[in-house]
């Protein structure tokens, strides 16, 4: 702290009163003008005092906040509630509190709180509006006290602070097999989802309530212990998703851009996946999966897992400064089986061969290919190949491609690819 | 999750969070804001007025001051509430003002309300009865019509001004000042200091005015979640208030009892200095030693103008209502530098004609009687009222000097005398008739008179036909061409008056010596006199002589000796300094009034209706208290000059305030140093020199049409490039970037831009800036 450390908490007009306080009465003092005196005095009195009272207040106030979701999809909103409670045997000031809310929520709350009894407590709530993705932090809050003259003001912080995930606005799918040549055979789900799976039989050990008719004798044998075979389908329905997260790819900026449309669309295709049932794993072109810092394995599963799933895609940014991608680490073996889906910007024709050339073996391949011209603007890939010629390639490749553009419906174009109906694939 | 506070925890500094609380972002004006914070400055003027109610009699004036007030002050409200641009607040609200003193003290107004010339005149007339009345009574003054008139347009003004610092400007500290003048007035004006109840009125309107400004303030912060009983009816929450009365009323405390103890230690820093040097002669309560009657009276005298403009000298009780000068030392000797007094008793001044012993000529059955009791000041020699003819004092030891009247050689302190006198008014006539001295005695005269006096007054009496018209042309020329001011060098040095002949400026001395110079230097005898004037009367009838009454006048002799007066009245109000009547051209040549001292009364009777005629015939009806005073009133033409002039004045101020805005505003963006600032600054540049600006540019785009349409070459090119890049650092870029020569290259790129328009274009761009007229963006998004 500074010499004048103690008048810190004087605002612009408390120093300036001082100061001309001490200058008038000094003057007056010399020239013997006592009524100028009394002028200088009062004017160094007044902040001194309150400099005095402010460092004198004391408070104890508990304050709870509570954020009923805190995870709202995009132009969603949620309802924050701070609860202020005096825990203090005498009643508190005036105090202003300030609930500190990022911009991309809304505007910081403030709330001016007169006079809490003993043990009393107010509700204050406030609506937040989840404008871009991301995860903010609401919180924390700040108390601030003045003095009836504005002459001091001391601020003082909690710590704690809460998180709200603002995630993308996903999209209903409509439930449509995936494997579209088998589409209109049933609805057996074993035969409906993969053709492809792990070969053999992984016995585990036995558990209170198992069958004796499971019971794997060879392995028994071999481990000593009682090992059972597996009653669960041992094939994993699995559906890897390529982002395009190249920002060279992409145009426009902020919620109308092609990324963020291309963020949601992965994210309905996802959600939808994982209510399915399959197992998502998400990576970008790169072949950097995108993992959640708790998250056990590369791949989510089950419906549980949607919050993770949209968790992730409420962080997902645009770009590496990387211009070109650089398809080495994304090897066909990666995606020998399951399904594969990509999403993808603007291609450069030997990228499109690259990311043709992935499809797996025995696997359905899916490509959203974006218009991005829709979007506007003007490319950044110096030798852009084109929707057209990027989505013949890939129907040459096997996939299936739908171009998609500003106005596409996320619903119709995932109905026909999944159906395998599509023009641009043929 | 919850957290709980305990006390201290994290004392921060008031950040610079423009929003919280701080007066860099306004809070929105709403009506009931808006009506608070009128209602404040009202309170705060009204109470601060209340505080000259100290220093006038009676209470009539308070009634017309407040419905002034409170026009210009709902006038100003409605201004407000109408979104009257800041610029033309005041000139309306001092229309209003003038109306609402019109409609009062006025009746010759158009439609009673609005001012014309005549009104304006007899507005005019009110002022300087009331300037008039200040001067002349020593405070609590009687309230006239014309007092009335001044303080409510005075009251009206600082109204006006507290109003624009308080609601328009929001610096409701700035506001303090006025009201806290109001105050200074009474504390200096008073003897003894303003009572203490003014103080705490003036202090209690400041604290509304900032209580008030910090209630909106909270009360814009945020939403208020007190109680429920209270929450609906306030907008602003209660505790401040209890607060503010508490802290307001603790510090009013302090700071009367403070200043009760203070100056009991010693009355003031500097009268203890002054103790220390024992020269003070005058001034209050003070007991130091009597000074030196070697030292020369002229240098007291300028102390007194100069250091001491209040206190008493000494009081007196006369049955005269309009006493004269008060002589007290005379000047007769010259030596080259200086006047000083001959030793007393030996006052013949060599070559000049013996002073005549007048006292037996004045004396009179029936006369003025002076009397003087109980003096505090200590002075070597007596004031004494001009044509006396008998003194009676307790105090031994004075001596009259027959040759200069003077009486000295005692000390006045305790003192009390009483003296009579007749009036002494010469005929203009017998002054014309008064012999010249022989050319011997003329050439003795001009012994150390420095030769540019002698030539100056050769020159301005040419023409004149006796010594007498000789006088009044070098007094005329005196009082019309010199300027009276006590900021002049000291008159220690030998070429002092050829210093004030070459400033044409300087005080009473200064005229005083020069006059008898001139006079010499024309062959009529002169010497110069110290004293006082008459003073001014207090509310128990007795008359009352500040330092600053002080003065000094040459006597000269034409048959007698005769007092001139070559010091200008009009710049030395308040001192009393008035010509004698023989002394004025304009009533000397045409209208002789002579009298004589035996038969007094009727005398007196006489020329009062002579005065009351002339003043009639010449002069509006306004009572200047003096009967010869020379107020400078010719015509109205003049008024409607000035008239003419203020209007001229305000016009120009319009003309030029849109170029004075706009050099405001960028010198502020500019010292900021911040690349938003200097951007919106390159912006309104743009708009100013007429080339349209889009506002989704980028700032490459915007460099880029500034160097290629605009032909930026070389360093103004350099300057934009460099301006574009910082501004693409700062906004899309996490670095900071360097903003260093911001400054320097908005005013390069501004320069190259301006150099390439054509001369229309240029002016039009400094005069009437067209970014003015469109709001800045970045505001209204927000």
């Amino acid at each position: 702290m500074s010499r004048w450390g103690i008048l810190t908490p004087l605002t612009r007009r408390g120093s300036a009163l001082l100061w001309c306080g001490v200058g008038i009465a000094s003057v007056a003092f010399l020239f013997g003008q006592r009524d100028l005196i009394r002028v200088g005095v009062f004017l160094i009195a007044l902040p001194a005092l309150s400099l005095f009272v402010m460092s004198r207040i004391r408070f104890k106030v508990s304050i709870t906040r509570g954020v009923s979701q805190s995870r709202i999809p995009v132009n969603g909103s949620t309802e924050t509630s701070l609860r202020l409670h005096n825990v203090a045997r005498i009643s508190s000031g005036l105090l202003l509190l300030e609930d500190a809310i990022p911009w991309e929520l809304g505007r910081s709350q403030r709330v001016v709180v007169d006079r809490l009894q003993p043990n009393q407590w107010r509700d204050v709530s406030c609506t937040v509006y989840g404008t871009a993705r991301g995860r903010y932090t609401v919180g924390p809050t700040s108390i601030t006290l003045v003095d009836p003259f504005g002459l001091c003001r001391t601020t003082r912080n909690f710590s704690a602070t809460d998180t709200v995930t603002v995630v993308p606005a996903t999209i209903a799918l409509p439930t449509t097999p995936l494997h579209g040549d088998w589409a209109g055979v049933g609805e057996s789900r074993a035969r409906a989802i993969a053709s492809t799976g792990d070969d053999d039989v992984i016995p585990r050990e036995y558990r209170i309530g198992d069958d004796l008719r499971r019971v794997h004798w060879k392995s028994t044998a071999r481990s000593g212990e009682l090992m059972v075979r597996r009653e669960e389908q041992p094939w994993r329905n699995r559906v890897t998703l390529v982002i395009d997260c190249r920002e060279d790819a992409h145009r426009g900026s902020g919620p109308d851009s092609s990324f963020e449309w291309t963020v949601t669309a992965a994210a309905s295709v996802g959600q939808h996946l994982l209510e399915r049932g399959f197992g998502v794993r998400i990576m970008d072109t790169f072949g950097t999966p995108f993992v959640s810092p708790g998250q056990a394995s590369e791949s989510l599963s089950g419906s549980e897992s949607v919050g993770a799933l949209l968790d992730l895609m409420a962080t997902v940014e645009c770009g590496h400064a990387g211009t070109a991608p650089t398809n080495h680490s994304l090897s066909p073996e990666a995606f020998s089986d399951g399904v594969l889906i990509a999403l993808l910007g603007d291609l450069e024709l030997k990228d499109a061969e690259a990311i043709a050339a992935l499809r797996p073996r025995r696997g359905t391949a899916l490509a959203f290919v974006l218009d991005t011209s829709s979007w506007g603007g003007r490319s950044q890939i110096p030798d852009h190949a084109g929707q057209s010629r990027s989505a013949a390639l890939f129907a040459v490749h096997g996939w299936r491609s739908a171009i998609c553009g500003r106005d596409s419906d996320l619903a119709d174009t995932w109905r026909s690819l999944s159906m395998g109906a599509l023009a641009g694939a043929s | 999750m919850t957290a709980t506070l305990n006390n201290p925890v994290n004392l921060q500094e008031p950040q610079d969070n423009p929003a919280l609380l701080s007066g860099v972002s306004q809070p929105e004006l709403t009506t009931r804001r808006l009506l608070a914070l009128s209602a404040a400055s009202l309170i705060a003027v009204v109470l601060g007025s209340l505080s000259l109610s100290s220093i006038l009699i009676g209470g009539g004036w308070f009634a017309r001051c407040l419905i002034v007030v409170v026009c210009v002050v709902a006038l100003c409200t409605a201004l407000t509430a109408i979104r009257l641009p800041l610029f033309f607040i005041p000139i309306v609200a001092g229309f209003g003002l003038l109306c609402a003193v019109t409609a009062l003290f006025c009746d010759n107004g158009t439609l009673g309300l609005f001012p014309n010339f005549d009104s304006l005149d007899s507005l005019r007339a009110l002022l300087i009865e009331g300037q008039t009345n200040v001067n002349q009574y020593a405070p609590p003054v009687p309230v006239s019509t014309g007092l009335a008139c001044l303080i409510s347009l005075s009251l009206g003004a600082v109204a006006a001004l507290v109003y624009l610092l308080t609601v328009n400007l929001r610096l409701p500290t700035w506001a303090c000042i006025p009201v806290l003048a109001l105050y200074v007035v009474p504390a200096f004006v008073v003897e003894g200091g303003a009572p203490l109840w003014a103080f705490v009125i003036v202090i209690a309107g400041c604290l509304v005015l900032l209580a008030t400004d910090q209630r909106v303030l909270v009360s814009a912060w945020g939403r208020s979640v007190s109680s429920d009983r209270q929450a609906r009816t306030s907008d602003a929450p209660t505790g401040l208030s209890v607060a503010a009365l508490r802290l307001g009323a603790l510090s009013l405390i302090v700071a009367v009892l403070v200043s009760l103890v203070l100056p009991g230690l010693s009355d003031s820093a500097l009268n203890w200095f002054n103790a220390q040097h024992a020269l003070n002669a005058a001034g209050g309560d003070d007991t130091s030693p009597a000074r030196p009657i070697g030292l020369n009276p002229l240098v007291s005298l300028r102390r007194d103008l100069l250091n001491q403009p209040n206190g008493v000298m000494f009081t007196y009780k006369t049955d005269n209502p309009t006493p004269g000068y008060f002589r007290t030392a005379v000047l007769s000797a010259y030596n080259g530098e200086t006047f000083y007094p001959l030793v007393a008793g030996t006052g013949v001044l060599p070559g000049t004609p013996r002073g005549t012993a007048l006292l037996d000529t004045y004396r009179t059955q029936s006369g003025w009687t002076y009397q003087f009791s109980d003096q505090q000041l200590s002075s070597p020699y007596l004031p004494m009222p001009e044509g006396f003819f008998d003194i009676k004092t307790d105090q031994p030891g004075w001596v009259i000097d027959p040759g200069t009247l003077q009486v000295s050689g005692g000390n006045t302190l305790g003192a009390s005398w009483t003296v009579n006198t007749g009036t002494s008014i010469p005929s203009p006539s017998a002054l014309r008739a008064a012999p010249n001295l022989a050319a011997d005695e003329q050439k003795n005269l001009l012994t150390g008179v420095p030769r540019a006096l002698i030539d100056q007054a050769k020159g301005l009496t040419a023409r004149s036909a006796t010594k007498y018209d000789a006088a009044l042309a070098i007094q005329q020329w005196l009082r019309d061409t010199f300027v009276y001011s006590t900021d002049v060098e000291s008159n220690e040095s030998a070429s002092y008056l050829t210093q004030f002949l070459a400033d044409r400026k300087g005080y009473c001395e200064q005229f005083a010596a020069t006059m008898a110079l001139m006079a010499r230097g024309i062959g009529i005898p002169s010497r110069v006199v110290v004293g006082f004037t008459a003073g001014t009367k207090q509310k128990d009838g007795t008359w009352s002589v500040s330092p600053h009454q002080a003065h000094a006048w040459p006597e000269l002799y034409l048959g007698q000796w005769v007092r001139f007066e070559p010091t200008p009245r009009a710049q030395v109000d308040g001192s009393g300094v008035i010509a004698p009547t023989w002394s004025l051209p304009n009533v000397a040549p045409s209208k002789p009034i002579t009298i004589e001292p035996s038969h007094n009364e009727t005398a007196r009777n006489r020329r009062d209706q002579e005065l009351r005629r002339d003043r009639k015939g010449t002069r509006p009806v306004v009572d200047l208290g003096a009967p010869t005073s020379s107020a400078p009133v010719t015509s109205t033409d003049h008024w409607r000059w000035i008239m003419l002039l203020l209007a001229g004045t305000a016009g120009i101020a319009a003309a030029i305030a849109p170029a004075v805005r706009r050099w405001w505003r960028r010198r502020n963006r500019l010292a900021s140093g911040d690349i938003d600032q200097a951007w919106d600054e390159l912006r309104d540049t743009i708009r100013d020199i007429g080339v349209p600006w889009s506002d989704s540019a980028t700032p490459r785009q915007v460099a880029a049409t500034m160097i290629g349409a605009q032909h930026l070459r070389g360093d103004a090119a350099e300057a934009a490039t460099r301006l574009c890049e910082v501004a693409e650092l700062s906004r899309y870029s996490p670095r900071t970037p360097r903003t260093g020569r911001l400054a320097d290259d908005v005013r390069t790129v501004r320069r190259a831009l301006l150099t390439r328009m054509d001369r229309r274009t240029r002016i039009m761009a400094t005069v009437r800036p067209a970014s003015l007229h469109q709001p800045p963006l970045s505001d209204s998004l927000l």
